[in-house]
Order: C-alpha cells, then structure tokens, then sequence
C-alpha cells in the first residue's frame, strides 16, 4: 500500500510539473497581436488606412442605408418614396432609439475614431522619421475630427473617447458637454492644417490635406456661429493658401459627382468609391437608390424653389437639370432603361446628383462621393460674414456661386435678413441632396432665424407635424445604453 | 468505495498567468445492505453515494487574452483607387481571461426492492460555475469588436432528480414503469466587474433586447413592456396621461396598444421593461412504459416541462405589421373600429405607436406534456420461423410526437436555445414533425 502511494505521488508530481510556459506560448500566425505590430513604415501606413476605410462603409449598401439615407431622410429637400419602416420613420419623425441604421451611422464614426486614436497613440514607435510620424499623426487627428464633427451634428451628447480603449477600465466614457468634443474637433483640425501636406499625388491621392481640414474647420466654426473664426480661415482657403480653388463651369457642374473629373478644382475633399481593384464600372449605389429603386426622391418643395430663381436669360435654373428630373419640366437626359417607367409620373422629382451622366447599367461607375467642395466654402462665407452685419461685404462671395450657375448677381443695399433669405436659397439648391440641407436647418433654427417646426411644414415635408425639438438629433442607439452603464438617461436625445 | 482523482490542465488559450487549471475530483459509495447489521428483507440493494468535483472549461476561441491586428479595412486609394489593406487593434483584450470552473457536489442513494421490481434513484445536487466565460457586449462607441470574451459570471443550479421504476414478469406477461422528474433553480450570482445587467436575444432589426440577466435573478429573464389592452377610443388615448396630464403615448391611435409606464416616471421608455417571465422551467418530466404479452409488445414514452416561458419571435416576425410585407393569418384579426373585441392591434404603416415593441405579448407559457413516442409489436413464434430458417421475426408499428398538449401558439414548445442570453427564445426553429413508422424486424 505504501508502495502505491509513493509511486502515486512521484506520477502526480511528474503530470503537473511536466508541461513547460513555452510550449503553451503559441504567436498567431494570422493576426499580429498589437506588440508586433507599430514597427514598420508598412504597419503605420496600414494604420493609416484603416481610418479611412469606414467611409465607404465597405458594404456597399451602407453607404445608402447607414450613411447618405440617414443624413439626408430629414431634409425638406429629400422625400423617403419606398416602404422601409426604419427609414419611414425617420423621415418622419417618429423614430424611436432602437433604430439600427442610426446605430450604424454612429458606430462607423466611433469605428474612424478607434482607429484614429490608435494612430495617434502608436505610430511614433515606428521606426520612421519624425517629420513623417508628425505629418501621419495629423492625418489621424484630421479623421478623427472628421469623425467627431459627423457625430455632434447627428447626436447631442456623445461619449469623447481621447484615445484608443485597451481594457475594460477605459471603455465606459460617459457623455461630454458639446462645447468640450467642439473643443477637441477645433484641436484636432488646428494641427492638422498646420501639418498635413498641400497636396497628395499618386498613391496618395484621397488622403486628407489642409484644405480638406480647414474646410472642415471652418464648417465647424460656423456650425457654433463663430463667425470672426469661420471668417478668418475661409479667407485663408478662398485666398489660395491651401491650394488654387476655383468653381467649374455651369457646364461642367456635374463633375462634381459624375465620376468624370474627380478632385477637380472645386473639391477639397472626396471618399473613394471603388469596389473593385482598380476601379471599374460596378456599382453605383446612389445612382441605384435614386433612379432604379427610387427609395429617395426630390421633394415638391424644392422642385418649386429652384424654379423662382431664374438664370439670365430667363431659363431655369442649369443646377436643376443636373440635381433632377421631372417630367413636368422638358428633360434632355437620355432616359435609355428607364423611358417606360410609371414611376417617372408628374409630381414625382427624381434625384440626379451622385449618378452618372449615362443611364445604361452598363454604363455606370464607382464615382466618388464629394465631402466638401469649393461652393460650400464660399457660401459658408458669405454667411459669416452676413451675420457678423457686414452685408454688402458678403455679396461677392455668394455671387461667386451665382455666377456660375448664369444667375445674376445680388444687387447692394440688402438687409441682412434679405441676404440670409439669399444665403438659405443658394444652399438649399446649391448643396440638395449632399448632406447639407438638414443640418442647416438644424444649425439656423439654433440661430434662430426660424423655427424649424413651422419651416418644415410649410415646405410640405411629410411628418412635419410629428416634429419637436427632440428630432433635431438623433437619439444615442438604446443598444448603448445597455453595453455603457456610463451613460446618462436625461441625455439619450 | 472511495475515489480520488487530481488533474492539472494547462491551455495555451489563456494568459501566461493563467494557463493552469488544478480540478480534483472525490467520490464516495456505501453499500448499506452488505454491512452486517443490514437485515430488511425486501431491500435488494441500497448504496448511498456522494461526490464532489471541479471540471474545468477552455471552449473559446484561440488568441483571446491578447489584443491582436485585424486586417479586412480597405479602402481603394489613390489616383488608380487600387484597394490598399487597412489593419488596427480591433477586439478588447483580456489578458486575465482564466479557466471556467464548475463544482458539483452530489448526494444521493440507489434503491432496489422487492427484488428489484422497484428501483428507485435520488440525487440532490448543487452546482456552481464560477468565471464563465462569455462574450459580453461592448458599446458601439467603441469602434472596434462588438464583445469582449470575459470571466464575466458566477451562476449556482441547485436540483433534484428522481428516477422512479417497476418492472415486473408474470409467465408470458412482463410490463414495466420508468419515471423521472428533475426540478432546479438557478441563480447568477455576479457579473461581470461592475454587475451591470446583460441584455441580450435581439429578434429582429430594429427590435431591442428581449432578455436582462441580472445579479440576484435567474439567467435569460424576459425583460420586457407590459402590455395593458388596446385603446378602444380617442378617449382613452387621451386618458392615458402621466402625472402632468401628458399623453404617455401621444402617437397613439384607437386599435393601438397601450404599454404600462412601470416605473411610473411619467416618460414611457426603455426602462418601463420589467421582468414578466423565466424559459427555465419548474420542473420536467417523463414517463415510460412498456409491456409484453406473448408475441405482443407495446411501448409509450411520454415528456413534458412546466412553468416555462417562451418569446414568440415567429409571432413578432409575422404579426407587427408595421412593413408591406407577409403576415401571418393572425393579421387578419387586427383590431378595427367593427373588430374590437381583439387582442392584436390595429394594421398601420410604420407603427407609430411602437405596438411592435418587445412585450408580453409575445411571451407565453412553455409547458407541454407530450407523447414522444408509441410502438406496437408482434413477434411471430420461433416454432413458426424455425420452419423458414429465420431466428427472429417482428413487425410493428410505431409513430412520434404522435400528439402535444399545450398553450403555446408557435410551432412548438420545445425550444433549442441559442448562448446562454438567447434562452427560451423562438426564432423559428424548423418545427418537429410527426411521423409513423411501419417496420419488419428479421434476424437470420
């Protein structure tokens, strides 16, 4: 018995001494773990990449349904034309926080934002010069300002994440004041217009560059109504320091969507949309929604603004005839597969702008999507301007874009509220249907040039009479309220 | 008898800190009627026995203790959009992730009697797991993997079992009993770091959760609105007020449903969901029985649970008519100003009053009783077959599931669950069929 024991005992000993660490250590040869990662100039560059690659959504119907339907369904310059109940209800201001497209527009910034603070965070262990890291740690803060910017005017309160979470203990962030994240956008932009480069050539190309921030920048100085700071940098980007920016010609105005001439003069920032390597002629998602499926359609209301202006020779307004269509104005287009569609009926406006200029499917192409071009960046001037009382001194800017579209130009002696009449025209036709129209709204009712509710309605959009002050944001996805016990209730919308 | 048993594993899935696992295990049995002063002439075999044991769990994926680099972010870049690959850090790592462990202690006895006509088992046991490990969602702001894999619970069972049996032979007649009933209770204990509550069983797009797991509670509770009639009026839209005499459900029409603001907060939102129902069930159960007469033999199985509840996804997929799409038959019940007397709500585009929400009308009792399956045999005598050189010939008859007893409106009761928050939910499992089977048994 004895004897059985003992040799029980060395056997145990000998089973639970046996197997060494180093045999249990096992690398993933598939996935890096991150403390091999962040060596080389080819591990910050894919970094780097990563940012960029949630603007296309890469699922290719995101990019409709989680980023353009939900930035665009509000506006009384979009009508949501098909069944979906998700989409239906936002547009109409009925929805309710367990929305999941909504989730997924915040959940694509919040992936920019990720990726971004760990760029920030990482890329100086790189081994690459310091004037590179510097230049690629400003691309980073510029995406995640991009990103923050996308956030705040989507949803009112948002968790500000500063850098990238590596435990439990740093993933709850409760949600800040706006002014704070407004704060951390303008830092962010700031540093990098001073570093990012003027221009991107070859592989390069779509990177982000000063213009691309201090468009953005100024956009945001606008947004919280500083107009002395919007002032100063649009005069920085107008006046050529970030690079020769001009408006094409009436002719050429498609260009700024149609795939055919991409960052062109007018462009200061665009998200590439190919799908296949290298680009080619398979999908066009916007050009799909809006003239196959038609699930987004022009509103009334703007098919009837565009025409009060008329160009000088008296014709309508060249923008529309490259923003939509309509039988009930003589059309040009080649309607080619779409001729005999009964969908094409008087009062129905379809939406142009995104597609491309030939209606074959087999003609179509991955055009990309501009974020922020040239006529914006005058408008958005002749806005700072106008509201800082210097009236006459905002005329030239706004009939800069005038101009172009063959529209006369304003005469002297406006008030300021004639000039923001002006300003409210030439944005809602300038920029329809580009992601501009409802945060306008948003930001001129906080101004308080108009109460949006009344606005929306005598425009006609449907659901106006469901609208109250809590729509004019998105509420935070109910799904984060159960994964973040941080969060604030009294601060979901 | 006595047992003992030690093991240590070590798993290359975890942290350089946690690789091992030490789980001993005992066992102990006692045979009552060898002892000596053991004289009860009826009692052909008594034990008692007892164990307890650790087992150990490391079924997760491979990698997990560590943050490592994703690939799969492209983004076609420059002047040719030629895709360029995009890599980052993207799930949270845990680098303290350990062995899941169980302890099982067991108590119970084997009795047989009458020489061993009766049989009769009993175990008493309590069961606890500690650092279970599962995925727990993380917030979306965090931009990168949708759960972390976590040591994130402490759950106990606590149950009984029983297997009550009788078998008897009389000359050419021998029939026999089987029966068995389990009853236990679960409790979680902790959760997580912080113990904040796990939501989970999302039905549908845009649906919300359906089940809270919380401290204190069972797992997988249904958490969900409480319904309270349908609005048969405008008055009674307007009647439905919260203190300051604000329409709770100012979207509401007649037809709608009306939801209990059960927090009586005065706001009818996300925290008026309320635990209405538990997929464990009280207790389950079983029957045979089986018998034989000359060349004759029949066998039944029947098995039930009860006091389960189960969310009816199917019901919720096919009757919230807030899209133009199919629904179920039920539809056409909805409510209308000539269809009041009705439970499902009116048919309206979008549902603006949410009557779609995830509520207790969809979660229904789970219990059934049901027979499983029924046989009916002959055999044909051996002098018969002797003749044709066949040792053993029987023909028979048989079916299953041949019926069900039960309140539940879906396809059927019994549910297989999905992970441990998806419990008792029907996302419309392809439903079981009857079937009766004729067969001929032949043995040369």
């Amino acid at each position: 018995m004895k004897r059985i024991l003992i040799i029980g005992a060395v056997l145990l000993a000998m089973g639970l001494g046996a197997c060494t660490d180093d045999f249990l250590s096992q690398k993933n040869p598939n996935e890096p773990s991150v403390d091999q990662f962040w060596k080389t100039r080819d591990d910050a560059l894919a970094a780097v990449y990563s940012m960029y690659a949630p603007l296309t959504y890469q699922y290719r119907y995101g990019f409709f349904e989680y980023g353009w339907g939900p930035e665009n369904w509000r506006g009384d310059d979009v009508i949501y034309a098909s069944t979906y109940a998700a989409f239906s209800k936002i547009a109409r201001f009925t929805n309710t926080p367990d929305i999941w497209e909504v989730a997924e527009l915040y959940r694509n910034n919040y992936d920019i934002v990720n990726a971004a603070n760990q760029c920030v965070g990482n890329i100086a262990k790189c081994e690459i010069p310091d004037a590179e890291v510097k230049q690629l740690v400003a691309e980073a803060k510029f995406m995640r300002g991009y990103a923050y910017f996308r956030l705040l005017r989507n949803f009112r309160y948002i968790p500000l994440y500063k850098e990238s979470p590596k435990s439990k203990d740093d993933i709850y962030v409760p949600q800040a004041e706006r002014s704070v994240v407004w704060a951390f956008i303008e830092e962010d932009l700031k540093e990098a217009i001073e570093l990012l480069p003027l221009t991107r050539e070859g592989d390069e190309v779509g990177r982000a560059t000063k213009a691309a921030a201090a468009g953005f920048l100024a956009y945001a100085y606008v947004y919280q109504q500083k107009y002395a700071d919007a002032e100063t940098l649009l005069n920085r980007i107008i006046g050529g320091e970030f690079g020769a920016f001009d408006l094409l010609s009436v002719d050429n105005y498609n260009q700024n969507w149609d795939g055919t001439n991409e960052h062109n003069v007018e462009s200061l920032f665009e998200i590439h949309m190919a799908n296949v390597s290298p680009k080619g002629k398979t999908t066009n998602i916007l050009q799909a929604e809006f003239l196959a499926w038609q699930e987004a359609n022009a509103a009334p209301w703007l098919f009837n603004e565009v025409q009060k202006v008329k160009d000088i020779d008296g014709n309508v307004d060249q923008r529309y005839y490259k923003s939509m269509i309509s039988p009930d104005l003589p059309f040009t287009a080649p309607l080619g597969e779409y001729s005999d569609l009964s969908d094409f009926v008087s009062g129905r406006v379809l939406i142009l702008k995104h597609t491309t200029p030939s209606w074959d499917p087999w003609e179509r192409w991955e055009n990309n999507f501009v974020l922020m071009r040239f006529a914006d960046i005058l408008l958005l001037q002749a806005e700072a301007i106008n509201e800082q009382g210097r009236v006459d001194d905002a005329r030239p800017f706004i009939n800069r874009v005038r101009t172009r579209a063959r529209i006369a130009e304003l005469p002297t002696g406006l008030t300021k509220t004639q000039m923001r009449e002006h300003i409210m025209h030439e944005r809602a036709i300038e920029l329809c249907f580009e992601g501009r129209r409802w945060y306008d709204l948003v930001r001129w009712h906080e101004a308080g040039w108009f109460d949006i509710k009344t606005l929306l309605s005598e425009h006609g959009k449907p659901g106006a009479e469901n609208f109250s002050n809590q729509y004019l944001y998105y509420p935070i996805p109910e799904y984060e309220y159960e994964t973040n016990p941080k969060l604030d209730r009294n601060k979901q919308w | 008898m006595l047992q003992a048993n030690v093991r240590r594993d070590g798993s290359s899935k975890f942290g350089s800190d946690n690789r091992y696992g030490v789980f001993p295990s005992f066992s102990a049995a006692w045979r009552i009627n060898k002892e000596n002063f053991f004289n009860v002439e009826s009692i052909s075999d008594l034990k008692l026995r007892a164990s307890y044991g650790l087992i150990g769990n490391d079924r997760i994926g491979d990698y997990r203790y560590t943050q490592y680099v994703s690939g799969g972010f492209y983004y076609p870049m420059g002047v040719d959009q030629h895709q360029v690959l995009g890599m980052r850090g993207f799930n949270l790592a845990n680098e303290g992730i350990k062995w899941e462990t169980t302890a099982t202690a067991n108590v119970g006895f084997d009795l047989a009697m009458l020489d061993n006509r009766l049989t009769l088992s009993t175990d008493v046991y309590k069961k606890r797991t500690d650092d279970i490990l599962v995925n727990v969602s993380l917030p979306l702001s965090f931009g990168g993997e949708y759960s972390q894999l976590l040591n994130a619970a402490t759950v106990e069972n606590n149950g009984v079992e029983l297997v009550l049996g009788w078998r008897e032979v009389k000359n050419d007649f021998s029939y026999g009993f089987v029966g068995t009933f389990s009853t236990s209770t679960n409790k979680v204990v902790s959760l997580g770091g912080n113990g904040e509550p796990v939501w989970g069983g999302d039905i549908d797009y845009n649906s919300g959760s359906v089940t809270r797991t919380m401290v204190g509670g069972s797992i997988s509770e249904f958490t969900v609105y409480v319904t309270d009639g349908i609005f048969q009026s405008i008055d009674e839209v307007n009647a439905h007020v919260n203190e300051a005499g604000d329409l709770l459900q100012p979207n509401a029409q007649p037809g709608d449903i009306r939801f209990r603001d059960a927090n009586g907060d005065g706001i009818l939102d996300q925290e008026d969901k309320v635990k209405v129902g538990s997929p464990l069930p009280d207790f389950e159960y079983s029957l045979s029985f089986n018998a034989a007469y000359k060349g004759f033999d029949v066998a039944l199985m029947f098995t039930g649970v009860y006091g389960n509840e189960i969310f009816n996804g199917v019901k919720y997929i096919t009757e919230s008519m807030k899209e133009y799409r199919n629904y179920s038959a039920n539809a056409l019940n909805a409510w209308t100003p000539q269809n009041k007397n009705t439970d499902v709500p009116r048919a309206v585009k979008d549902d603006p009053n949410g009557n779609s929400r995830v509520s207790d009308r969809f979660v229904e009792d789970g219990s059934y009783f049901r027979l499983k399956t029924l046989q009916v045999g002959y055999s044909l005598p051996a002098s018969l077959l002797s003749k044709v050189k066949v040792d053993a010939l029987r023909l028979y008859v048989g079916a299953n599931n041949v019926f069900t007893i039960t309140n539940y409106s879906g396809y059927s009761p019994e549910i297989v669950g999905g992970n441990i928050y998806n419990r008792g939910i029907d996302f419309g499992a392809y439903p079981l069929f009857r079937n009766i089977n004729f067969g001929v048994e032949l043995k040369f």
